[in-house]
């Protein structure tokens, strides 16, 4: 069967920014001296790569 | 060191790749699959697909170390002159011959145009200039983990060619294209991080404005304000040496377009994918020049350290670990493109059309994949050797490509656009103007006018040497017949053979865009600032 390389490629995008956003937020509950306002880039830079990776997952 | 999420990041990285790359190996059945991704692919995907393969890491690094030591004007090899005008004239001149042939390697069109001797010459040519770089690729692959994890430069080398060379040999050019996209919007995503941490830490735009000369801000330069690399004259017409070559009769690039599924997907992809260089590139040069006021020291050492250091102290936990892989990402794309165009043509010229021929298609399917193999590890012992020899790893891959490509492109526009011209006159005209570059490079320009010689001057040299003697030749020798030449050269396509586009895949409409881009960047990087 062939396989759609958007979907493919949407949720490996997903795949790669839900890593992203977990280990962050692992590091941050696990590292006291690290606060939100260290981290928040992190998690925006992940947010947007979910947000592109579930757009080209939809169709 | 990095903090364990950074490594867990770029750990996730090399297997998400892999994962996506080897998931299209049951689509390869074919060579057709594995050489040209079966003919399907959409513009977009080859639009990110030659993007991609464009930004290697020594771009990456290369170009924000180089904008940091001399300015924005180096961004001229990435903008209209090396870029966009290259790439338009690919879309509107070249690129419908090549499709109406129906080839899978420019050497095989070659071939159609000249005869079988000219293909071996193009293919053996080809190999050797692609071996430099890909050695150049490889090793520069190697330097994200070795500069900035402090990892083994061996151990960085061996996981990032292990993975590239293993879903190459899975997946083909479908793996290549597919990883090309994910690799490319990571970058793009990245690259919109660093810009905006770098700039916060110079003070804003009016900060970073006010700290360095204003000739660090223009991409126009008389001789006497850069020098013989970035004078107007190098930088606009010098480097059309490179990207003419590059982007209408390179392989390497142009295995995408043979893989698009229509003539105007081919042709949008190449005109979007210029369009979409400036952005990428413009925030590249931001970030050196941010680099050359935070760490002007560090600059004059050694200005390509300058995208690892802004990576390691000014972004966070976790986007450094993202920018990592972003680096990565530049080099493996440029790397799996490689060794994906040099397998075909290692295959289709060489070892299908010389050595071993009329065995069956899956047979030169594996063959493919051994090259692929093959052409991995004899990189990886070559990237050790090539980059001592050149010094600066962005000039080394434009000088290694500079004696060779150009003549290769001038041979080849001659047999689209002047049906008179003839193999034996070109084969010559090739071999004496590659050599007549490399002469004109190492021992005569140099030492004549030291103060205006740049390599691409000699690459113009051997192009017009190869056009004399290709012009001049063919005046003597008995030309083809026409029915040969159909489909080949200008003027033999019917019009009603032409496709009409969509409004959205018109590649004039997005020519237009990418010309109106590049003039006003430079206008405002010229005059305004």
């Amino acid at each position: 069967m062939e396989i759609n390389q958007r979907k493919a490629l949407g949720i490996s995008i997903e795949v790669f920014a839900a890593l992203m956003l977990i280990v962050c937020v692992i590091y941050e509950i696990i590292t006291p001296s690290v606060k939100f306002t260290d981290m928040w880039f992190s998690y925006l830079v992940g947010a947007i790569l979910y947000a592109i990776g579930f757009l080209m997952a939809l169709r | 060191m990095l903090a364990w999420p950074d490594i867990a990041i770029i750990v996730g990285y090399f297997v998400i790749v892999f994962g996506l790359g080897a998931i299209f190996t049951g689509n390869i059945k074919s060579q057709k699959d594995f050489f040209l991704a079966g003919r399907k692919m959409p513009w977009w995907i080859a639009a990110c697909s030659l993007q991609a393969t464009d930004i290697g890491t020594e771009t990456y690094i290369g170009v924000t170390g180089i904008v940091a030591a001399t300015g924005l004007a180096w961004l001229n090899y990435d903008w209209l002159p090396a870029c966009a005008i290259p790439c338009i004239i690919s879309a509107w001149f070249f690129i419908r011959h090549f499709l109406k042939s129906g080839v899978y390697t420019i050497p095989e069109f070659i071939e159609k145009r000249y005869n079988s001797s000219m293909r071996a010459l193009w293919g053996i040519l080809f190999i050797i200039a692609r071996t430099l770089t890909l050695g150049v690729v490889i090793y520069t692959m190697a330097l994200p983990l070795s500069l900035i994890v402090g990892w083994p430069s061996w151990l960085s080398l061996l996981i990032a060619a292990g993975v590239t060379g293993a879903y190459c040999f899975l997946g083909g050019l479908t793996s290549v294209m597919i990883t090309d996209v994910f690799q490319f919007i990571i970058m793009t995503v990245c690259a919109a991080g660093l810009i905006t941490f770098s700039l916060k830490a110079v003070g804003g735009w009016s900060g970073l404005h006010s700290a360095l000369p204003r000739q660090m801000f223009h991409v126009v330069l008389s001789r006497a304000e850069g020098t013989a690399d970035t004078w107007w004259g190098a930088m606009f017409i010098g480097t059309l040496s490179l990207g003419l070559p590059y982007w209408c009769t390179d392989q390497n690039t142009l295995q995408r377009a043979f893989a698009c599924k229509s003539d105007a997907d081919a042709r949008t992809a190449l005109v979007v994918g210029s369009i979409m260089k400036y952005p990428m590139t413009f925030i590249w040069g931001l970030v050196g020049l941010c680099a050359a006021v935070l760490f002007p020291q560090m600059i004059k050492e050694n200005s390509d350290n300058a995208m690892p250091k802004i990576i390691t102290t000014l972004l966070p936990v976790g986007t450094i670990g993202a920018a990592v892989t972003a680096l990565y990402a530049a080099g493996m794309s440029s790397c799996d493109s490689l060794l994906a165009s040099m397998s075909a043509v290692l295959t289709r010229d060489i070892y299908q059309r010389f050595l071993v021929k009329n065995k069956s298609d899956v047979h030169y399917l594996w063959a493919g994949r051994v090259f692929v193999l093959l052409l991995l590890i004899g990189g990886t012992l070559f990237a050790t050797k090539v980059y001592p020899l050149f010094g600066s790893a962005y000039k080394a891959w434009q000088s290694v490509l500079s004696y060779i490509q150009f003549p290769l492109f001038v041979s080849l526009a001659i047999g689209i656009f002047y049906k008179r011209a003839t193999a034996l006159p070109a084969f010559i005209g090739l071999l004496a103007g590659a050599v007549s570059a490399f002469v004109l490079d190492r021992f005569v320009g140099p030492v004549l006018t030291p103060y205006w010689w740049s390599f691409v001057w000699a690459s113009w040299a051997g192009g017009i040497i190869t056009a004399l003697i290709t012009v001049c030749g063919s005046q003597f020798t008995k030309p083809y017949p026409d029915e040969k030449l159909k489909g080949l050269c200008w003027g033999t396509i019917e019009k009603s053979e032409q496709e009409k586009p969509s409004l959205a895949m018109d590649w004039r409409l997005w020519s237009v865009v990418s010309l109106a881009v590049g003039i006003a960047l430079t206008l405002i990087f010229w005059l305004v600032l």
